[in-house]
């Protein structure tokens, strides 16, 4: 087959087109570099063309019809490319007005040049594509052999060439079915979702309120987060709180709406005598997701509010405490952390929190209005007057939770005899049930219980299944101080495994013993209450956030102290929980992951393959 | 449609029978149960909320399922060139594209199995973590998706050349870089910072399915990336018969 186009003119033009596309969409910024790069490029690609078509005249004339067939197909791929370029050339603003096309209307013009950027791609694409797809098959052909093959020639460059033509079609016919699809998508979202359910306390506080509550829903009709949001409060009349469920248009009913101000859709209005809470929530449901999952704690809060005022509780400051690490000193350790998330409890149990140091009065006495206070982890002693000031709080009456450090200079004074309960400051440790964080001996110190007494103190936790437990930092332990004295209760014991590690060192040595140490002990003295626990870091903001039960203990003992007992319960939340394990656990899932499933795997696999060969042998 | 299904069968149990499957499974499981560890799980991964495990598993599991598919796919032609074979095939009455169809169905019926098989794990964040069936299902649906697409790639790969490292190469090569369009889209500029993210096969593309969200245009992408490299594999068997 003669030919007078060499085997690489193809290649000659893509390599034009790359420069086209250089100057034109990379480079475009560079005005010289674009101008000199995209009229190279045209120059090429217009003389590849016009070499093509004299090959393709020479061929018509030296009498072959193969090769004349194929420089036409040839001949057309390059035009067609050249077609392409000048689509994209009249869909420019230099080529709209060098043809003089103005539109009017900005739609138009828009929907033109849309048109023409998808159209020229594919005419470019289903150009080149056959057109190198044939010059494959020629420059194979070239390769193998000189000799020109009569008749199957043709064929072959044409089928290549059609296979280039298919693949060039459905890429673009992918592509736009890419964008369409993109342009109209469609989605689900099947992530874990759920509305919060009406937990204990909340049906606990609905079911105290002396007036029924109404439940005003201002929603659009039809709204799926109203839907929720009624099933919420079904499930709460349910349950025997004395509750009705009313949905309502505040454009419909403008005197409701001005009579709650109600200023906009997705407000919730509970109204209880004469007192009334609201609290809005988004009217989209992918926006009202994440709220609807703790729809029961912002319930809770708001019935909270109706069945009382607010009550006032004192943390004490001053001596190091969890709350005021600043006033330990500059020699002291660092602390866990803060404590703002037993401040947000207080907030949502509708409690005023105030600080409560020599400044504000602890060394004369406990203000009036105190309904608890709280020592949270001292680190330096109180001075003996703060002591007898809290020790007068008890005799008339009063509430007081004390979180005590092992490691501290803090010492309980009259309270020890007021209370009946001395703590011992050796830190326990557990070798085997322990939360794993430093991933050395140190993580002993880490211990978990679940041993739970029966206590209103400890409600929540005294229900919990199996599998719920506390973590305690470094605690200490509770013992009784004075048989004649008060009985406190002892409400909360580490697991047997325990040991009080006097040397400091985290190993059990053979002076030290493996028991079921008291953590935690309620007293009640006439009318007045108190809680100690052994461990003050367990109320900080690490320990609160992540740990549901600790954060049921510390609910459950605020309404304790508070009198509100009764109102103990579960808070329910849908929302997302972190995995923590236990080492033992720890242990158990790095062998399933990493040995357990290869093993048995490739065990079986092998197996499987031995039988079958054996089968295959005996037949 | 037959043929291809018989190709597939004998294909499949060519890995089953072959101790290599076996072993290519367990490496999959070992090193996914690894990054699952460490990076999920473990205590070096601290105290990651059940929704985030499950996304991260889906992530790293994606690049092993990439893997897998490409080296599960570069034998499928390639073999049958150095043993002499594919010309038994050339010449049954069988069509090309069953042919191709029939092998990318065996090689995806293997990684399935072998994805599957790493079920295991998020159904361990399900005893203690908040997450639904859905969420799982959908993540599953997107490795299975990705897989068929890098399948294709390896297909396609193989049926260029005879030799299984070049094949390996030019399947890492295409795949790699389609993996590569999302990043490369944030560092160029126009139009490169729009096709490419959209062309790539992970990044955005993937995001979805670890979320449990479940995109049409995704599932629309995947499946065109996989009829893409099918289609130019056909037309390149269809092209080398005249060799």
């Amino acid at each position: 087959m003669k030919r007078r186009a060499p085997l690489w003119l193809t290649w000659l033009l893509t390599a034009g087109l790359v420069l086209l596309f250089l100057g034109e969409r990379v480079l475009a910024g560079l005005t010289l570099v674009r101008l000199v790069l995209s009229l190279t490029g045209v120059l090429v690609v217009l003389g590849c063309l016009a070499w093509r078509i004299l090959s393709w005249r020479s061929a018509r004339a030296s009498g072959s019809p193969d090769e004349a067939r194929v420089e036409k197909w040839l001949t057309l791929a390059y035009a067609g490319c050249i077609v392409a370029l000048l689509l994209y050339f009249i869909s420019s603003e230099t080529g709209m007005r060098a043809f003089g096309l103005y539109f009017d209307d900005d739609v138009a013009r828009a929907r033109y040049r849309v048109s023409l950027h998808v159209l020229w791609p594919i005419l470019l694409a289903v150009s080149l594509f056959p057109a190198l797809g044939a010059q494959l098959a020629l420059g194979t052909r070239w390769l193998v052999r000189k000799d020109p093959l009569a008749g199957l020639e043709a064929v072959r460059v044409g089928e290549t060439a059609t296979s280039g033509l298919v693949i060039a079609l459905a890429g673009s016919f992918l592509f736009l079915l890419g964008y369409l699809a993109s342009a109209h998508d469609v989605s689900v979202d099947l992530g874990y979702f759920r509305t919060s359910s009406p937990g204990t306390a909340t049906q606990a506080i609905a079911q105290s309120l002396r007036e029924p509550l109404r439940v005003l829903l201002f929603f659009p009709e039809a709204n799926p987060v109203k839907d929720e949001v009624t099933d919420y409060f079904r499930a709460l009349a349910r349950s025997g709180a004395r509750l009705q469920v009313e949905a309502h248009d505040r454009l419909a009913e403008p005197d409701l709406a001005k009579q709650y101000g109600i200023g906009q859709d997705g407000t919730v209005v509970l109204v209880s005598g004469e007192r009334a809470e609201r609290f809005y929530l988004p009217v989209r449901f992918d926006e009202a997701r994440s709220r609807l999952r703790r729809l029961d704690r912002e319930v809770q809060e708001k019935l909270i509010v109706l069945s009382r005022g607010p009550r006032v509780a004192y943390l004490t400051v001053g001596h190091g405490e969890l709350n005021d690490s600043a006033s330990a000193g500059p020699l002291a350790a660092a602390g866990l952390g803060r404590v703002d998330a037993l401040r947000e409890l207080f907030r949502f149990l509708n409690y005023d929190v105030r600080e409560l140091g020599l400044a504000q009065g602890l060394g004369q006495a406990v203000p009036e209005d105190a309904t608890m206070v709280l020592v949270l982890g001292p680190r330096r002693p109180f001075l003996p007057e703060e002591l007898d000031a809290l020790d007068r709080y008890l005799e008339r009456g009063g509430s007081v939770l004390l979180a005590l450090e092992p490691e501290s200079e803090f010492r309980l004074g009259p309270l020890e005899k007021r209370l009946g309960v001395r703590f011992r400051t050796a830190i326990l440790a557990d070798d085997y049930q322990h939360l794993r964080r430093r991933g050395n001996v140190s993580d002993r110190a880490l211990i978990i219980t679940d041993r739970f007494s029966a206590h209103a103190a400890i409600s929540t936790a005294s229900v919990a299944g199996p599998g719920a437990a506390a973590l305690f930092i470094g605690a200490g332990w509770l013992e009784r101080a004075d048989t004649t004295g008060p009985q406190p209760d002892f409400i909360i014991q580490s697991l047997p495994s325990t040991f009080a590690d006097l040397d400091g060192d985290f190993e059990l040595d053979p002076s030290e013993q493996r028991d079921s140490y008291d953590l935690a002990a309620a007293v009640q003295l006439d009318s007045a209450r108190a809680l100690v626990y052994a461990d003050a870091e367990m109320f900080a903001d690490a320990v609160l956030v992540s740990l549901g039960l600790n954060a049921s203990l510390a609910a459950d003992g605020v309404r304790w102290l508070g009198r509100e007992e009764r109102l103990s319960g579960t808070t329910e939340s849908e929302e997302d929980v972190p995995i923590q394990h236990t080492k033992a656990e720890n242990v158990a899932w790095f062998y399933s992951t990493i040995l357990g499933a290869p093993t048995l795997v490739l065990v079986g696999g092998l197996i499987g393959v031995y039988r079958r060969r054996r089968r295959g042998g005996r037949s | 449609m037959r043929s291809a299904l018989t190709i597939a069968r004998r294909e499949l149990a060519a890995y089953l029978a072959s101790p290599m499957g076996w072993i290519v499974a367990a490496i999959v499981l070992l090193v996914d149960g690894l990054l699952f560890y460490a990076q999920a799980l473990g205590p070096a991964a601290g105290a990651r909320l059940s929704a985030d495990v499950l996304s991260r598993f889906f992530w790293f599991t994606s690049g092993l399922v990439a893997i897998a598919g490409v080296t599960l796919s570069i034998r499928l032609f390639t073999e049958e060139r150095q043993l002499d074979t594919l010309v038994l095939l050339s010449t049954a009455p069988v069509r090309d594209r069953e042919v191709v169809l029939g092998k990318f169905l065996a090689a995806l019926g293997f990684l399935s199995l072998v994805t599957i098989l790493t079920l295991y794990m998020p159904l361990l964040v399900l005893v203690n973590g908040k997450i639904s069936f859905g969420q799982v299902s959908v993540g599953y649906l997107g490795l299975l998706l990705l897989g068929a697409a890098v399948i294709s790639i390896g297909v396609f790969a193989s049926s260029l050349t005879r030799h299984m490292l070049v094949a390996a190469a030019v399947g890492a090569a295409i795949t790699g870089a389609m993996f590569l369009f999302y990043p490369l889209g944030f560092v160029l500029d126009a139009p490169f910072s729009r096709v490419l993210p959209a062309l790539s096969l992970h990044g955005r593309r993937f995001f979805g399915f670890q979320t449990g969200v479940l995109h049409l245009r995704d599932v629309i992408y995947y499946l065109s990336v996989t009829y893409f490299f099918l289609l130019a594999a056909t037309k390149v068997l269809e092209a080398k018969r005249w060799e």
